[in-house]
């Protein structure tokens, strides 16, 4: 190959410098692709199992009226299949009950909406009350005293079968609105 | 700057040094090997975000990590992949050194430590391999440590060590998981690092003609151009094969199965062959000896070629030497790799005891009925046939009449009043003959495989038990599902139970096809195309799964897998007046585990085309388009750069 000095000195670069262009263009090509997967994987976001899912309880008829013969709510158990990530774990849930007639029910959330604590059942003073900050509810969830920014958390519920289902929900505590932060 | 913190004078050290005879492709090897090095310890990081090591969940985070997660895939491709091209890169580099004569003095070291770092590979691709529990993980792992086993007096110890104990279990997998991430790895770099020192210490061989060594040229930047053209090339066909040839997902390990027959890796295949040569008292020299015997033979290669000639045609000796040990490895996993493993001479003996039985030319018509009307629906004979029904092996044996046996076929609740089997009153006089015979026949029978243990085990729970067939060897079935279905909607799925465990697991569909064909074909079919008869339901046939009902089906494969889940798990009873057949809780009742469930699963999904694998989050096709456009781009780059570069002829 005859080049004119002259005319293409400019253009004509040094085997030095092809073999230095060629190993940064390389180390570009790689560093992007590889890049790409390393990036993506930690960052993008990931799509999660859905846990909103109705939870059997009993059968309707198993639960006794909350207001006769006596004003007494129920407290449920139930295992719930939670799924996180690779993980499937079974938990021990619970809710309070309570049956209004034949198929009116109202279920609450076990959680004080004040802190976080699980409150119970005052059989003498036929109330909620939260041992922790000593936030007192009604059979039907309203603050009667005590520190609580709202009443307690009622979740959904339906009836299929004959059978009690809940969709188990968690809120956020410490203020006076209802925000779901998980299932 | 500069003075207190020397960075560029350690990168100048680095980068300069002068090649004899000038940068070359040979020589890219080495740098190959640390690149790949470096990705495996990248994508190796990089799967911790998601891995657990614990036998539970190992296998499901990985399966995650693959299918759900972006790009898991392709950093779990580039690890399993990377590691193969590793083994490949070790082999050619070792011998492109040997040829070239650069393991002679003064670089005796140099090649020790890199035989120290081939080993370190070796233990980092066995451990590795243990990672995901699945079953070809589980088994090499099984077999590697009972080789360890083998070596002479500290065997067993050393056995127990790797294993955390006597038996294979979680302790296992700990071990194995701090061998592949922490020790081993940091043993690696240490050997890199002495390997790379020693090497520069003397520097590049270049070729052994002296006339070519005259020539120099510079690492920075001619070698290291030439490096990171065969670097970007590997990496090229790592994401190639990653997209296109993905490892396989063997299913969870599963330590109850005898199905499976674990065969190595390709790259331990010839050591797996050497070892068939020896067996009872011998078998350590297979085990220890030849492995030993090969290490050692690395190790004294720059002690017996001492000579300082370095023209491979001047050494023939040596030369003939390495290729004879070449194609020892060679031929060896070549050999391996096409034969079979032990364990499948039970199914050869099973043919060979079948020939020797022959059937009269009425009892062999008698077999066609047999398979026509589908008896081995639940019956069993010579171990093929379902189990619903007493095995017929031996019915020749019991002392039974003809006419009990007619009798039995056309109305068996004659002979036993709570008998689920229906009257095969369609049958001719002439096939009822023949079928007779054939029951009557000589059966051979079957070596009993240990897989079949596996079943009714658990099925020994009172209720479980139906004895439905009085005066002959009482059949324990499992429990029944006492659901009944009548159409697959959302709402009548859902009263047969909860998809369980299995439902999550991306099983293996190879197993899950034999576990079809012992579990599931008597009743679904072959290959689940259905035509089994089943009186007494309102179908009259068991539902075919190959193409299964419209509302099980889901292109989705979890949603997919969850419908039938439902079944597998928990039974159902077909609706009708009184069905014959009815579907089994295989998950309730432990006649199946998760695992083989989940097999299952994945088999039928295959049989309706949908991918239980099915990657979630990111297109491997797509990538590997945008992979080969980005390359083009670069590489072209480079192309039109060439043309501008000064030729050195013409100065």
């Amino acid at each position: 190959m005859k080049v004119d000095n002259n005319a293409n000195e400019n253009k004509i670069i040094s085997r030095r410098r092809f073999f230095k262009v060629t190993s940064i263009t390389l180390t570009a090509t790689i560093s992007f692709i590889l890049g790409i997967p390393l990036v993506e994987s930690v960052t993008s976001k990931v799509k999660k199992a859905s846990n909103k899912v109705f939870s059997r309880l009993v059968p309707v008829k198993l639960i006794p009226n909350s207001f006769t013969p006596v004003k007494k709510p129920g407290k449920l158990h139930f295992n719930k299949i939670e799924k996180d990530a690779f993980l499937r774990t079974e938990k021990s849930e619970d809710v309070w009950v309570v049956k209004k007639s034949v198929e009116e029910f109202t279920v609450f959330s076990p959680i004080c909406p004040h802190l976080g604590c699980r409150y119970n059942w005052n059989e003498e003073q036929k109330l909620f009350i939260c041992p922790c900050h000593n936030s007192i509810f009604t059979i039907g969830g309203k603050v009667v005293s005590g520190p609580a920014p709202r009443g307690l958390d009622t979740l959904p519920t339906k009836i299929e079968d004959k059978a009690l289902y809940v969709l188990y929900k968690e809120f956020e505590v410490g203020i006076p609105q209802k925000i779901v932060i998980g299932y | 700057m500069h003075k207190r913190l020397p960075i560029n004078a350690v990168l100048q050290s680095g980068l300069n040094e002068e090649i004899p005879g000038g940068s070359s492709l040979f020589f890219t090897l080495g740098s190959a090997l640390l690149f790949v090095f470096v990705l495996q310890v990248i994508t190796g990081i990089w799967q911790l975000f998601y891995y657990v090591p614990t036998v539970d969940h190992a296998y499901n985070s990985l399966s995650y990590l693959r299918i759900s997660v972006p790009y898991g895939w392709l950093i779990q491709g580039i690890h399993y992949w990377g590691a193969n091209i590793m083994a490949v890169l070790v082999g050619l580099h070792m011998i492109r050194v040997f040829i070239w004569g650069a393991h002679k003095k003064p670089r005796e070291l140099t090649w020790i430590m890199g035989v120290f770092l081939l080993l370190i590979v070796v233990g980092l691709i066995f451990t590795g391999a243990a990672l995901p529990w699945d079953e070809r993980g589980y088994w090499a792992a099984e077999v590697g440590t009972s080789i360890a086993g083998t070596v002479p007096f500290i065997g067993k110890g050393l056995a127990y060590l790797l294993r955390g104990g006597i038996e294979m279990g979680q302790l296992t997998l700990s071990r194995f998981f701090v061998l592949h991430t922490v020790i081993l790895p940091v043993i690696v770099m240490i050997f890199i690092g002495i390997h790379i020192s020693a090497f520069r210490q003397y520097g590049s061989v270049g070729p052994w003609q002296e006339s070519k060594r005259q020539k120099k040229g510079d690492f920075w930047p001619d070698q290291i151009a030439k490096d990171m053209i065969v670097s970007a090339l590997i990496l090229f066909l790592i994401i190639a094969l990653s997209v296109y040839s993905p490892p396989p997902f063997t299913g969870p390990a599963d330590p109850l199965d005898s199905s499976f027959q674990p065969k190595p890796e390709w790259n331990f295949l010839f050591l797996y062959q050497t070892l068939k040569e020896f067996t009872g008292s011998l078998e350590s020299i297979g085990t220890v000896g030849i492995p030993t015997l090969i290490i050692l033979l690395l190790l004294i290669v720059p002690f017996i070629d001492r000579k300082q000639e370095r023209n491979p045609l001047k050494r023939p000796a040596m030369m003939i030497g390495g290729f004879i040990f070449a194609s020892f490895i060679l031929i060896f996993t070549i050999v391996g790799y096409n034969s079979k493993p032990a364990g499948s001479q039970s199914s050869k003996m099973i043919v060979k005891t079948k020939k020797i039985i022959k059937l009269s030319p009425s009892a062999l018509k008698g077999k066609t009925v047999y398979q026509l009307y589908a008896c081995f629906g639940c019956h069993k004979i010579s171990g093929k046939g379902g189990k619903i029904g007493p095995d017929l092996t031996d019915e020749s044996q019991k002392g039974r009449s003809r006419e009990w046996i007619t009798t039995q076929i056309s109305n068996s609740k004659e002979h036993f009043p709570e008998s689920i089997m229906p009257p095969f009153t369609s049958l001719s006089n002439q096939q009822l003959n023949n079928l007779t015979d054939f029951i009557l026949s000589r059966h051979p029978q079957t070596i009993s495989s240990p897989n079949n243990m596996t079943l009714h085990t658990d099925s020994s729970s009172n209720n479980g038990v139906q004895s439905n067939l009085k005066g002959q060897s009482q059949i324990k079935r499992p429990v029944l599902a006492s659901t009944t279905i009548t159409a697959n909607t959302f709402k009548q799925l859902k009263k047969l139970g909860p998809p369980e465990e299995a439902s999550g697991i991306i099983g293996n569909v190879v197993h899950g096809s034999m576990l079809f064909k012992r579990q599931c074909e008597s009743c679904h079919g072959v290959d689940g195309k259905g035509g089994i008869t089943n009186p007494g339901s309102l179908t009259g046939q068991v539902p075919a799964l190959n193409p299964i009902n419209k509302k099980l089906y889901s292109e989705n494969p979890k949603i997919f897998a969850e419908n039938i889940d439902r079944f597998i798990q928990h039974g159902s009873v077909p609706a009708g007046a009184n069905p014959a057949l009815k579907m089994i809780n295989y998950g309730d009742s432990y006649a199946l585990t998760q695992q083989e469930i989940a097999d299952l699963e994945a088999f039928i999904l295959n049989l309706n085309a949908v991918n239980r694998a099915q990657i979630e989050a990111s297109n491997p096709v797509h990538f590997f388009k945008l992979t080969v456009w980005v390359y083009a781009s670069a590489f072209l780059l480079i192309i039109i750069f060439s043309f501008f570069v000064k030729n050195k002829k013409t100065e």
